[in-house]
């Protein structure tokens, strides 16, 4: 019986593991912009187009899920507090205010992946499992 | 002309525009309105349509550190033999010196408060559907000059502005004397949603007179001005503006003090207040309020108390499309063109804004 116990729970740990894994999660990710390790505060402030320069001198481009995307809704609730249409009405009023260069709406995450990859100074957001995402453009985020 | 030259012209076309495609950021919008009018006055119905506004706006990063903006509208001018005027309203260069702050230069709108700043010409922005009476009279809304711009600065999100440039009375080309215009303005933002700002602008104009830097709408409700000496032009501005998922509120405060030889010190000054709720992020109804008061002895915007009161209801369609309804009341008295009439007028618009 106890042997039994056990081989379930290595199961039901196996499984755990394995859906960890296979979890979408939210990642940054950028292209030269002088960071491998940003906190929450400071990727909102970017995304929220309130950085214009990174640190190393290389001009702030924002790569943001499209509302077609599926994971817009999270990406505007989590960092604008707002829905995706309040997001792009957001940063319209931002870039028609002379405040901000223009972000990037994409759709997929191949699309931002790809984008960010050919764009120094670009940065993004995506809403996926780790191992879809090329080590050298992942951005540590500390919450 | 050779087929083999026809053919290189068009590949060497060609490869401009997709190198130049490549390389050059640039975003596109397009802005404009249609408008309703029910209007009684003067014992008279009015019932019209008209067609607003329509703003082309570009935006281009030329390097990492520059970029530029430019916003031309075409609009109803019944001056013009084609009844269409095509107005340059900004167009500036941007040089970012690091991350917070940045040096414009060209045409700007003058950050005097947040309407100003915020808001310029995309009517599908507009809380309501007119810009607050102040604008007509005694805000300088463009300024062509310099600024120095710093913003999102420290945990309250600091801003400041600086801009030296031409006077309320010139030209985009021109001004006449030494002296330019000077605006300091700064704001923070303590929560998100929330800005709030103050403002100074001073102004010395050798000849008073409207130029291309004075209201929207035919610079001065007297026309061209009749006094033509020396004027003082001091304005200070106070905003407060709180967007929120739920409510809004602006308020918009001027004080502009105007000073002559001839008649001395006139104060004058003007309060705009909007608030509206929303509801499930469609349906925004809201009230305004707005106030205006021009001393009997300025010789710039000229003598005025005009009172608006209104209530209506905007439609978002999308944030790229929304209709207001808007019905207002609106009391004048004591104008320059006639100290003792009052009037009193009603009025229903409706107004349909869009942008792509």
């Amino acid at each position: 019986m106890l042997k039994l116990y056990f081989i379930l729970l290595s199961f039901v740990y196996v499984l755990n593991i394995n859906a960890q894994t296979t979890q979408n999660d939210i990642f940054v990710i950028g292209n030269n912009i002088g960071l491998q390790k940003m906190n929450f505060d400071e990727v909102k402030s970017v995304f929220r187009g309130e950085e214009a320069m990174w640190g190393n001198n290389e001009g702030v481009t924002v790569v943001l899920p499209s509302s077609k995307s599926e994971f817009s809704v999270l990406v505007a609730k989590k960092f604008f507090d707002l829905s995706p249409m309040g997001m792009k009405r957001y940063w319209l009023g931002l870039v028609f205010q002379g405040r901000a260069n223009p972000p990037r709406f994409l759709e997929t995450n191949e699309e931002i992946i790809s984008y960010v990859k050919k764009n120094s100074g670009s940065i993004g957001i995506l809403y996926c499992t780790k191992d879809n995402i090329p080590k050298s453009l992942i951005i540590e985020l500390n919450y | 002309m050779k087929i083999s030259n026809i053919l290189l012209f068009t590949l060497f076309n060609f490869c401009w525009i997709n190198v130049f495609g490549q390389f050059k950021n640039i975003q596109l919008n397009a802005f404009g309105h249609l408008e309703y009018t029910l209007e009684h006055e003067h014992q008279k119905i009015n019932s019209f349509f008209s067609l607003g506004e329509h703003d082309i706006f570009v935006q281009a990063k030329i390097t990492k550190r520059i970029s530029f903006l430019g916003e031309c509208t075409v609009k109803y001018d019944h001056a013009s033999s084609s009844k269409f005027t095509v107005g340059l309203e900004r167009a500036l260069l941007k040089f970012n010196l690091n991350s917070k702050n940045s040096v414009i230069v060209g045409k700007i709108h003058t950050p005097v408060n947040y309407w100003n700043d915020v808001y310029h010409h995309g009517r599908v922005f507009f809380p309501v559907i007119d810009r607050p009476l102040s604008f007509n009279y005694f805000v300088p809304i463009h300024t062509t000059g310099i600024q120095l711009q710093g913003q999102n600065i420290g945990k309250f999100k600091f801003g400041y502005d600086i801009v030296a440039g031409n006077s309320v009375n010139s030209t985009d080309v021109f001004e006449e004397g030494f002296t330019p215009a000077i605006a300091v303005a700064f704001h923070f933002k303590p929560i998100v949603g929330m800005r709030i700002g103050a403002s100074y602008y001073y102004d010395y104009m050798e000849e008073n007179g409207h130029g291309a830097h004075s209201g929207h709408q035919n610079n001065s409700h007297s026309g061209h001005a009749m006094y033509k000496d020396e004027l003082y032009y001091h304005t200070t501005c106070f905003s407060l503006a709180l967007f929120q998922e739920k409510f809004e509120i602006l308020n918009e405060f001027s004080l502009n003090v105007t000073v002559t030889d001839t008649l001395g010190t006139a104060i004058n000054y003007s309060n705009f207040i909007y608030l509206g709720y929303i509801i499930k992020e469609k349906h925004v109804p809201f009230i305004v309020f707005d106030f205006i008061d021009i001393a009997s002895n300025d010789l710039h915007s000229y003598p005025l108390e005009r009172l608006k009161l209104g209530f209506g209801y905007k439609h978002i369609f999308s944030y790229l499309i929304n209709l207001k309804v808007q019905f207002e009341y609106y009391s004048s008295f004591n104008t320059f063109n006639n100290p003792v009439h009052h009037m009193n007028k009603l009025e229903l618009q409706v107004q349909l804004a869009y942008g792509f």
